[in-house]
């Protein structure tokens, strides 16, 4: 069962959208964090079900980020949040391990689609 | 699919996208001094990127597009496609007055703020590029992808073990699918530990994404086909998933290798956005307040300041020994809790100053002068209140210096100036003020006709004039009246508006000092209190009634004979330290008893923008913290008072205001 969430995007916008839509839809989310690094070391202590990825962020971003977590947890399932025009960088961090992405603006139906198929 | 309700989000969006925008106009500022610089254009790219995605979030297409087309500029100049240039750098800025106007409209009429000028220039930009934006074909591949084996497809699948068997794993994708490359790579991905055989369209161009949204797998696999689906279905944004199983003869097969090619349909996708290098930029955790929830606090932290004072003095007329400990725990709790209030209310000065060298680079291209802009001290922190209040008038200031102040490049040449004027804006913590300054190497002010003006005017007599210094014919300029004059501000172009930035600091409680050399530059001194909300004072004792003064402006007390007091000109004055020093009674301004008049009188020096004046009081009470309360719609016109306090015993206070009990008496 996936239940505790982390967050990791520079925008506090963006985290409040997506952490909207998951606590109505009965998630936690148990940590968020702004960029790549603290991500990573968020992840080691929280051990999130799910983390969802921003893909652009300072200091440390998506991509390293995924790399990172899945080095230290290869069962890590992450999900990238990523815009339109970003193909190319997502399928990097899907070959980095990332479980599948989800596409900005963000639909509700498309974050709980993503995140119910990481169940498994 | 339905979009998510943001409208409760909307102020995080605007708050966070002014932040952005602020960092866009610097970094552009940046950009613009030093374009070989990759630093700022990779900050330029990464806040205008996340605009884009929080506008497409809340469903602010006009915003979304507008970032949209600004974001291709700036990946063009990343990849050096464009070279930064004056006109480039121009409608960027345009660009960006226009984002921050949308966003500040937003709840009004932001579909009426044109864009298409704009967007036209951006396109213009787009297309002067020396590659061109590749042209996006409109998709209307929809045609189905048939199978058509190879000779060599064939010897693959007869070849397969007894037990394996060979599918057809056609896939569609969802309509609005995004990315289709990573769902197609998915599937391949899912489906790795099977045979793939064949790919239609092939891997090549799965990968590439250049597909419409259907494309059929070859696969040879042991597993059971509803296995095969499910591993499929497993990955988002799949609509279906068509499983045939395929006869492994070659006659049977043959029938797939019909010659009739279906066109492969190269779909040109726009140009990827790379990922950014990270530049070293470290942003803080926190949780947005807003302003009302923090004055309400304020209000509560004072009342339990009052509340703590009546404690205190309850147990002081009762003699209640026990209640020692409890009240120092209360004392020191309510002095933590109304500090870190008060610092949460606290924000660094680089909140209003941020904007300003836009401001001056804009004034200083539009005058063709040269100006650099040097800030220290953005970091010093102010009443969110305060500082809130001094944007205008700083506004103001600079206009004033970059207008008049700053000289011509000619001008500057032939004073053997260098070129380029410097304004310095200084922000400084001295104990309980926070003190700013605007200094300008500009052409500063003159004395001499500031005198002449004012003497024009009748502002001033001419004993007057000849008594003043140059310093104090600098701040004639302050005087409600003055700043109109129409001669004044052509000859020495200050002036303007002058007395409404005094009125500003007045009404703030604050100091303001103006100091100018002719033919070297102006200074200009602004002392602001930390907070408007909770004051230290001197609580003293006239006719019996108790008054707050700030403690912060008075000077001295001195006691005096009564027989000291000259009358010199109708008005009353005591020489202090070799000066005239005027008296003021509050006790006949506020029409109090005065009872009967005493010999010995104690005289409280109060400092009024660098001149000295003595108010006769009847006693020092003590020195206290106190929370200022506004008078209420009956007294607030009353001249003489800036507001009232509850002391411990619970009785009002009122706080004197200096400035305008010297302008009633």
């Amino acid at each position: 069962m996936i239940k505790n969430i982390m967050l990791v995007d520079d925008s506090a916008f963006m985290r409040t959208i997506i952490k909207n839509v998951l606590t109505k839809n009965g998630y936690s989310i148990i940590g968020e964090a702004e960029n790549g690094k603290i991500a990573v070391e968020l992840y080691s202590k929280l051990k999130p079900d799910v983390v969802f990825m921003d893909v652009v962020m300072p200091e440390m971003n998506g991509i390293e980020s995924v790399k990172n977590i899945k080095a230290n947890d290869p069962n890590a399932k992450i999900i990238m949040c990523s815009s339109s025009g970003q193909q190319a960088v997502v399928m990097e961090a899907i070959n980095a391990g990332a479980r599948g992405f989800i596409t900005k603006p963000f639909q509700e139906a498309k974050i709980l689609d993503e995140l119910s198929r990481a169940d498994t | 699919m339905s979009k998510i309700d943001n409208t409760e989000f909307t102020e995080i969006f605007v708050s966070e996208a002014k932040e952005h925008i602020q960092n866009l106009n610097n970094a552009l500022l940046e950009l613009e001094k030093n374009p070989a610089n990759e630093e700022p254009l990779t900050i330029i790219f990464r806040a205008a990127h996340t605009i884009k995605g929080n506008a497409a979030t809340m469903g602010f297409e006009g915003i979304r597009d507008l970032t949209h087309k600004l974001e291709d500029v700036l990946d063009k100049l990343r990849k050096h496609e464009l070279k930064v240039t004056k006109d480039i750098v121009d409608t960027l800025f345009e660009c960006l007055d226009i984002i921050e106007n949308m966003i500040n409209n937003l709840g009004e009429s932001s579909g009426d703020i044109d864009t298409s000028g704009v967007i036209q220039k951006l396109e213009a930009i787009l297309n002067s590029s020396s590659s061109p934006q590749p042209q996006k074909k409109e998709d209307n591949t929809a045609k189905k992808q048939g199978i058509i084996l190879t000779v060599k497809d064939i010897g693959a699948i007869e070849k397969l073990s007894k037990k394996t068997k060979a599918y057809a794993v056609k896939v569609k994708l969802s309509d609005d699918c995004q990315f289709r490359a990573v769902r197609a790579h998915l599937v391949l991905d899912n489906l790795k530990t099977e045979k793939i055989i064949t790919t239609f369209p092939s891997i090549d161009i799965l990968e590439k994404g250049e597909f419409s949204l259907e494309f059929t797998l070859v696969i040879g696999t042991a597993k059971k086909k509803s296995i095969i689906e499910q591993a499929v279905t497993h990955i988002a944004e799949i609509d279906k998933v068509e499983i045939t199983e395929l006869p492994k003869t070659k006659d049977s097969l043959q029938k797939y290798t019909e010659t009739q090619k279906s066109p492969e349909t190269k779909k040109e996708l726009p140009t990827q956005t790379k990922n950014p290098t990270a530049p070293v930029v470290e942003s803080v955790q926190s949780v947005r307040v807003s302003m009302d929830r923090l004055d309400k606090l304020m209000n509560l932290v004072g009342e339990l300041l009052i509340s703590k004072m009546q404690l205190e003095d309850i147990k002081k007329r009762h003699g209640l020994s026990e209640l020692d400990d409890i009240v120092q725990t209360i004392d020191h709790l309510s002095f933590d809790i109304q500090n870190e209030v008060m610092d949460v209310r606290m924000v660094p000065v680089d909140h209003i100053f941020a904007r300003f060298p836009r401001l001056v680079r804009d004034l200083a291209h539009e005058q063709n002068k040269k100006i650099e802009l040097v800030i220290e001290g953005k970091e010093i922190e102010l009443d969110r209140t305060v500082l809130d209040r001094m944007g205008d008038p700083l506004v103001h200031l600079l206009r004033n210096s970059i207008d008049h102040g700053i000289e011509t490049l000619q001008e500057r040449k032939q004073k053997g100036k260098p070129e380029t004027g410097t304004i310095k804006l200084l922000a400084k913590r001295e104990k309980n003020t926070v003190s700013i300054q605007v200094i300008d190497d500009g052409n500063g002010l003159d004395p001499a006709e500031l005198k002449q003006s004012a003497l024009k005017k009748g502002l001033i007599t001419q004993k007057q004039a000849d008594s003043m210094n140059d310093t104090e014919a600098c701040n004639m300029i302050f005087l409600p009246g003055f700043s109109t004059n129409k001669v004044i501000t052509e000859i020495s172009g200050r002036g303007v508006g002058m007395d409404v930035v005094k009125s500003v600091l007045d009404s703030l409680g604050g100091q303001l000092k103006m100091e100018s050399v002719l033919g070297k530059g102006t200074t200009l001194t602004m002392s602001l209190p930390l907070t408007l909300a909770i004051q230290q004072v001197l609580l003293i004792n006239i006719s019996g009634e108790t008054y707050a003064i700030p403690v912060n402006i008075v000077s001295k007390t001195i006691r005096i004979k009564s027989k000291d007091i000259k009358k010199i000109k109708g008005r009353e004055v005591i020489i202090y330290r070799s000066h005239e020093l005027p008296i003021i009674r509050i006790n006949r301004v506020f029409n109090l008893d005065a009872g009967t008049e005493k010999e010995n009188l104690l005289v409280m020096v109060v400092e009024k923008e660098e001149e000295l004046v003595g108010f006769i009081i009847d006693d020092i009470i003590g020195e206290q913290q106190i929370v200022i309360k506004t008078l209420g719609n009956i007294l607030k016109n009353v001249k003489g008072f800036a507001g009232g306090t509850t002391l411990g015993n619970g009785k009002v206070a009122l706080i004197l205001d200096i400035n305008t009990l010297v302008e009633i008496s």
